[in-house]
């Protein structure tokens, strides 16, 4: 009787396939919600969900009770993703001067823009700006961790993070003009 | 820089934990693969079961045949093989755990069992969130529906809603007026949060409950070979110990039996059962001397002037003296010396317990493979006493040791690993050693404190 994660966990040790079924149902919709933000599109989104689940099937073994199950398989997304953006994107090395974009944008934010509605403005990103803006905004990762994951300097990073921001706080308010426009 | 901080904040606060029911072609996908994998390992439960206990037990005979402690005869191990029930691990999920519905009404959740499970109610006729979301915008109807479940749930336009959730419940507990799992406020407008904080409040109250439900139980039965000596301590020295460990020695023997198991707190367990021992030692060399018995090295030639004479067989040795039933006539030959070579007789004794344990066990490592420690007191009472001599040829009489005591306890500490065959059925392979607290002779001369050590292999079934 799987009553409870430890057992579910257990389970898919054992390859049980109703172990796996139930540790997909209980982690698969916040996973995919990592894996949205990490993707331009909806597709990718399932590509990188359905790989990152086989990854997670294969290595639970691996997995330390000690520490936190979800985390552990959110690091799995997180890695799936940054692997497949690797493999379609080329990092650009930019060596940009980190500029202030900062316009203001940032105190007029309002708090009822919907999740939603934000994962579509940090849809628009391109693919580095994204990866970047997720793993040091979102995931709280450093920049010399961000540029070690994603073979760029720390100065790229930076910069990419610079110009992330500016670009989403145009958009912000892009989006609130167009909501005003139709109120 | 507060202000790029604010961005910041904003996205993390609102997608960190974003979650998105994703559609169900990606499960199939991945159900695909994994049962590309799976065909190519699986066999049937029951004889992964039965080979797992042929390989443990042939494991535990070799080690203890050929790890030279004993010279005598072996007794092979009577693993107690209870073949569980042939349970047949489907590739899809069993209907009593998962309650798939491709009909567009809400149904009931209708797994209702006696214990807590994860039921899946799965009804979903389309993928994604885009479904309909703006018939959850009032919060008092989303309570209204938590509440209702498993009613039906239709919008405004009529159109009845699919419904993709999950609830992990202890079903048979709740009860739907009071109790607190069915009070959350989820107050969301999107139907997807609704989804995912029903699961994560049906998951906290699932550990809540198996917190708060009790203990675990288990039932199981294993046995195994057994190297089984004995420590003496001389009180009335009549003999050295050393007379006595020149001829004695250890046999091979077994034990086994059926234990309960609870636990009571995570990776502490107790557990107890009823046992059965079997345990010896050899008597080899046997010599009789003028007086009949005892422990001396030489043969007396010359001792029957009487070819009819009838010697009784009296042996001492460290547990107690062993008496026979049958009288002994040693082939005499003609010069009336005695046939036999010096020490050509040897007497086997053993003593059969019905042990009731008192055992704690720690789970060290809760992994695929477990590791426990276990250690515990055994009320031992005796229920076989038997001694057979022979000279290994014609000769042969079976007695028993004199004052041995009905009533013993020893203590036992044991190393355990357990390997889960199918998620309520495991396996387990368990060296252990047991020694005997209270000497199980009354004798004036010696105590004797027996111990044995060996290797349990069998398997438990988890409730």
């Amino acid at each position: 009787m799987f009553n409870s994660l430890d057992h579910i966990i257990k389970g898919c040790c054992r390859k049980e396939p109703v172990a796996q079924r139930l540790l997909y149902e209980m982690f698969s919709a916040r996973m995919f919600g990592v894996c949205k933000r990490y993707s331009g599109s909806r597709e990718d989104a399932q590509d990188i969900l359905h790989e990152g689940f086989l990854k997670i099937y294969e290595k639970i073994e691996q997995f330390e009770s000690r520490g936190s199950f979800e985390g552990w398989i959110r690091r799995i997304m997180v890695n799936t993703a940054l692997e497949k953006f690797r493999s379609q994107n080329k990092m650009v090395n930019a060596s940009e001067t980190i500029e202030d974009y900062d316009r203001g944008a940032g105190d007029d934010l309002a708090d009822n823009i919907t999740a939603k509605e934000l994962l579509a403005i940090i849809g628009e990103l391109s693919p580095q700006y994204r990866m970047v803006f997720n793993l040091y905004a979102i995931e709280g990762y450093s920049h010399k961790e961000i540029s070690e994951m994603l073979d760029i300097s720390e100065g790229t990073s930076k910069s990419n993070l610079s110009r992330a921001r500016s670009i989403l706080q145009e958009k912000v308010k892009e989006f609130y003009k167009n909501v005003e426009r139709v109120g | 820089m507060d202000r790029l901080e604010n961005i910041d904040k904003l996205f993390r606060n609102e997608l960190k934990d974003y979650a998105s029911i994703p559609p169900p072609e990606v499960w199939g996908r991945i159900e695909q693969d994994l049962t590309k994998g799976r065909k190519k390992v699986l066999l049937p439960v029951f004889i992964r079961i039965a080979a797992s206990i042929v390989f443990l037990a042939g494991i535990s005979w070799f080690i203890l045949k050929y790890a030279g402690i004993s010279k005598q005869e072996h007794i092979l191990s009577e693993a107690i093989q209870k073949q569980s029930s042939e349970k047949t691990v489907s590739t899809t999920m069993p209907s009593a755990e998962i309650v798939e519905s491709s009909s567009s009404t809400v149904s009931s959740p209708a797994v209702i069992q006696d214990e807590p499970t994860i039921a899946v109610v799965t009804q979903i006729t389309e993928p994604g969130e885009e479904i309909l979301n703006s018939a959850f915008n009032e919060p008092d109807y989303l309570l209204a529906e938590i509440e209702a479940l498993p009613q039906e749930t239709t919008t405004a336009d009529n159109t009845i809603i699919p419904i993709r959730t999950r609830i992990i419940l202890p079903i048979s507990e709740i009860d739907k007026n009071t109790d607190p799992i069915y009070k959350p406020l989820i107050l969301t407008t999107s139907r997807n949060e609704l989804i995912i904080q029903q699961n994560l409040l049906a998951l906290e109250d699932q550990q809540a409950f198996n917190e708060k439900r009790g203990p675990s139980w288990s039932i199981g039965g294993h046995g195994g070979p057994q190297y089984t000596y004995r420590n003496v301590n001389v009180n009335t020295p009549v003999y050295p110990i050393d007379d006595y460990d020149q001829f004695e020695s250890g046999v091979l023997a077994y034990s086994g039996g059926l234990h309960l198991e609870v636990e009571p707190a995570k990776r502490f367990s107790i557990q107890s059962g009823i046992y059965y021992s079997k345990i010896g030692q050899i008597k080899s060399s046997i010599q009789i001397d003028d007086q009949y018995s005892g422990i001396g090295t030489t043969w007396p030639n010359n001792l029957y002037t009487n070819e009819s004479k009838m010697l009784p067989l009296d042996v001492v040795n460290s547990t107690g003296n062993i008496t026979f039933d049958e009288n002994l006539t040693p082939p005499i030959e003609e010069d009336r010396n005695i046939e036999w070579d010096e020490g050509v007789i040897t007497a086997e004794q053993y003593f059969e317990f019905i042990e009731i344990p008192f055992l704690v066990k720690y789970l060290i490592i809760d992994r695929k493979i477990d590791v426990n420690i276990c250690t515990g007191l055994w009320a031992d009472f005796l229920v076989g006493n038997k001694a057979t001599a022979t000279d290994n040829e014609n000769f042969k009489a079976e007695g028993k040791t004199e004052n041995i005591n009905s009533f013993n306890y020893c203590g036992s500490f044991s190393v355990g690993l357990g390997y889960s065959i199918v998620h309520n059925i495991n396996i387990s392979f368990e060296p252990f050693f047991k020694y005997y607290l209270s000497p199980i002779n009354s004798n004036p001369e010696t105590d004797v404190y027996p111990y044995s050590m060996g290797i349990l292999t069998g398997i438990t079934y988890l409730f």
